[in-house]
């Protein structure tokens, strides 16, 4: 164990003397930490602009705007006066909707006509168009409710027995996991787990590359006698137990300093995160393996980690991908753990329930580091990449 | 006048110098050159494949039927007739779906009530539970939104039809129900498609990425073997830094002026995403983008010691700039901190307005407000750049000059 421990205790020495990797480190994770805990902080987008155009200028119709109005999601920022000067506001980029309330919106109303109000949303911005969207019809839905409703009690109708037959069949929606639907819950989880992995793959790599890089490939080896496992462990092992330091910080900013549910087992998860630290550094190794050069080897570890965000599935579910992206969307180990972060966190399963996900992460850890021994091993011996740019 | 056309000419002659200087590094430099094809193609190519689907179909939900009777069985099949939810009802309580649930076989629970049709008939509210899974924000969205509409649809079917037991025609029916009807027309992306919502999103952010870390890395490695003088020698000169600059945004241009149309030609074409604008517009927005990217490269580039930092450094940033764009949450839940610092990264007004432009039909005029803003950061970048060149300059001439 000898020269592990020195070539760890020179790792140490390395950390603090170089700049670049003290920043990226011990710096950078936290400041990761910090932005998104912040910038998504209110978890819900409120007061999304809307234009209304009213061409029916009565009580009803500016009762109309006053209810869009008081929904929590929507503001009413712009009257335009005809349907191009609407549009052109969506285009421009200023307001979600446009909605139209047409002439004789009042005059049909009251006697008895069906009349239409009309939303043109943005439907390209999917987040804020849907919410527009659901918030519209949730409003209209209402005020048309209430007036059916007002008609039956004119015939001497009970309240109570004029909204049941107004809505024979009414759903009663339990929110499991997230009973806010917080997008900070949901959104955080990812950036910042996916962050904290791409932290981790790009140090490793940057520690094993700068010292390949500078043809100290020979030296590592002679500190160890020639024996690849003790370079590994000195020089991985420091940034293991680092990293699960700041992976338990990254943990506590969500679920201890902050108010995101957490229902599940903390030994599995903290023994997932463990899992995925080291799962990212065994596959830090085999792209130091199989790379020329340096730089080779960092465009790719952190190609490999910014992806993995979109093969999680928090951005599009797996199970909607074509079929070849959902069988390559399970060698990143971060697809396991964001499974395991979230049934373990927010949905609160049993632990049985996880075992899945820590073995594939257990077998992620291990075939990496299998795949590239031997090349690693010739790597060391000849002391440095192929190409020194 | 003589001085001036003096300095015309050397700042011609240094223009044209850098242009060559400039093209030679990209081109000898394998890196450069494989993270431009790598970032611009592959990646974009990579990513719309994963939502090459689109939408999200066919979400699994169980139904747990305790009633039995044939309007249950009427409600099942509407709910399995929705293009967002899949029904499965081979559970037979609620234990059973759980484990389903634990096991990630469904989605979502729906129950069915006991007496569902008995109560309907006999006119009784009845409420159809639900458990959705918000942990996943796209699969509760789909759970809850087809649940309620088949609700709306099932509920007003009853009342209409019983309207109509008393006499009235369907019309009548109708306009009794929903006195005021709510019609939304979805613009531009009408079926919500993913691919057609990220992808002119990350072409635009590829711009910034693909310039940053091509600047970074040629800047890394001039540094490394402190050649930034020897190539532009003009920097050392009063006023030198302007062509160099005009000359290297210029450059670059060009290349994206010829990046682009492939993007848009191969990826765009192959994943039939709609591109709504004409090249030329698209030209005419990407001029302020690229230089103001480029002056913002070379501003920060002078902290790259090394080429490899510059690559990690920028992947950090990408995912970051994506969301101060707003364009994936609205900014409108950001606070005034994160609305100022979007201001000063050039992907905010330059994702907004290629995405305005390809796909919300949006003309030149209506983007001006994003182009100017690019022009504006432009020129703040281009002082910056300016004073990081020539510090650079004078450093390294010194360094060379105690040297010897």
């Amino acid at each position: 164990m000898k020269p592990s421990v020195q070539i760890a205790k020179r790792e140490i020495a390395q950390l603090f003397s170089s700049k670049t990797t003290f920043i990226f480190a011990v710096i950078l994770p936290f400041v990761s930490i910090l932005f998104f805990n912040t910038l998504l902080s209110d978890g819900v987008a409120r007061d999304l602009p809307i234009a209304i155009i009213d061409l029916d200028h009565s009580s009803i119709s500016r009762n109309v705007i006053s209810q869009l109005e008081s929904s929590p999601e929507l503001e009413v920022s712009y009257f335009p006066l005809n349907e191009q000067k609407g549009e052109e506001l969506i285009r421009l980029g200023k307001v979600y909707g446009l909605i139209t309330i047409p002439q004789d919106f009042e005059v049909n109303l009251k006697k008895g006509k069906q009349v239409n109000i009309i939303n043109q949303y943005n439907s390209d911005l999917i987040l804020a168009g849907g919410l527009e969207y659901k918030a519209f019809r949730k409003v209209i839905g209402t005020i048309s409710a209430g007036i059916n409703i007002e008609k039956q009690r004119k015939q001497g109708i009970s309240t109570q027995q004029a909204i049941i037959n107004f809505q024979p069949l009414t759903t009663n929606n339990h929110v499991l996991s997230n009973p806010f639907t917080n997008y900070s819950y949901y959104l955080n989880t990812g950036f910042l787990a996916m962050f904290f992995q791409l932290f981790v793959i790009l140090t490793t790599t940057y520690c094993f590359g700068t010292d390949i890089k500078y043809n100290k490939g020979n030296k590592l080896l002679s500190i160890a006698n020639g024996n690849l496992w003790s370079i590994i462990v000195g020089k991985v092992l420091p940034y293991t137990l680092w990293f699960m330091l700041v992976g338990v910080i990254m943990l506590m900013s969500m679920y201890v300093w902050q108010d995101f549910p957490f229902h599940g087992s903390k030994i599995g998860v903290l023994v997932g995160l463990l899992l995925l630290i080291i799962a990212n550094q065994s596959f830090a190794l085999l792209i130091i393996a199989l790379t020329n050069s340096f730089r080779e080897a960092l465009t790719i570890a952190s190609g490999f980690a910014a992806v993995s965000l979109s093969f999680s599935g928090i951005t599009f579910p797996i199970f909607g991908m074509p079929k070849f992206m959902q069988w390559l969307s399970q060698i990143f180990p971060f697809t396991h753990f964001f499974e395991l972060l979230l049934d373990q966190s927010q949905r609160g399963y049993p632990i049985f329930y996880s075992l899945k996900s820590i073995i594939i992460l257990i077998v992620l850890c291990i075939v990496p580091l299998t795949l590239g021994w031997f090349k690693l091993k010739t790597l060391f011996i000849k002391g440095e990449f192929k190409h020194h740019i | 006048m003589k001085v001036s056309f003096k300095t015309y000419y050397k700042a011609k002659t240094s223009f044209w110098n850098t242009i060559t200087t400039e093209w030679s590094a990209i081109k000898s430099d394998k890196a450069v050159i494989s993270t431009f094809i790598l970032m611009t193609v592959v990646i974009l190519i990579a990513y719309t494949y994963i939502y090459s689907n689109q939408i999200v179909k066919d979400v699994p939900v169980a139904v747990i039927n305790q009633d039995a009777s044939k309007m249950s069985r009427d409600y099942i099949n509407m709910l399995d007739a929705t293009e967002g939810l899949k029904t499965i009802s081979n559970y037979t309580d609620v234990q059973a779906a759980k484990v389903a649930y634990y096991s990630k076989d469904i989605m979502g629970i729906v129950i069915i009530p006991k007496n569902f049709e008995k109560n309907i008939r006999s006119g009784k509210q009845t409420a159809i539970t639900t458990f959705s899974d918000a942990a996943n924000m796209i699969f509760y969205k789909k759970v809850l939104g087809d649940v309620t509409t088949i609700n709306g649809y099932f509920s007003a079917g009853i009342v209409i039809k019983k309207q109509m037991a008393l006499g009235k025609t369907i019309d009548e029916a109708q306009q009794n129900y929903t006195p005021i009807k709510a019609i939304s027309t979805s613009l531009f992306n009408s079926s919500a498609g993913y691919a057609n919502y990220l992808i002119p999103m990350l072409t635009a952010l590829l711009v910034q990425l693909v310039l940053l870390m091509g600047i970074g890395i040629l800047s890394g490695s001039r540094q490394e073997y402190i050649s930034t003088h020897t190539n532009f020698p003009r920097l050392l000169h009063p006023g030198g830094t302007i062509p160099i600059l005009l000359a290297k945004a210029c450059l670059y241009t060009a290349i994206f002026m010829v990046v682009i149309p492939i993007q848009v030609g191969i990826v765009y074409t192959l994943f039939s995403i709609p591109v709504r604008s004409s090249l030329l517009t698209i030209y005419l927005f990407l001029v302020p983008y690229v230089f103001s990217t480029v002056f913002l490269g070379i501003s920060i580039s002078s902290f790259f010691k090394r080429r490899e930092e510059a690559i990690v450094f920028l992947v950090l940033i990408s995912v970051p700039s994506l969301m101060l764009s707003g364009l994936s949450f609205p900014v409108e839940g950001f606070s005034e901190f994160y609305k100022g610092l979007a201001k000063l990264v050039p992907s905010t007004p330059g994702i907004n307005g290629f995405v305005r432009l390809t796909q919300m039909k949006a003309s030149f005029f209506e983007v001006i407000n994003e182009w100017n803003h690019l022009w504006i950061l432009s020129l703040i970048y281009f002082v910056l750049a300016s004073i990081s060149l020539k510090r650079r300059a004078f450093k390294e001439s010194k360094m060379l000059k105690a040297q010897h």
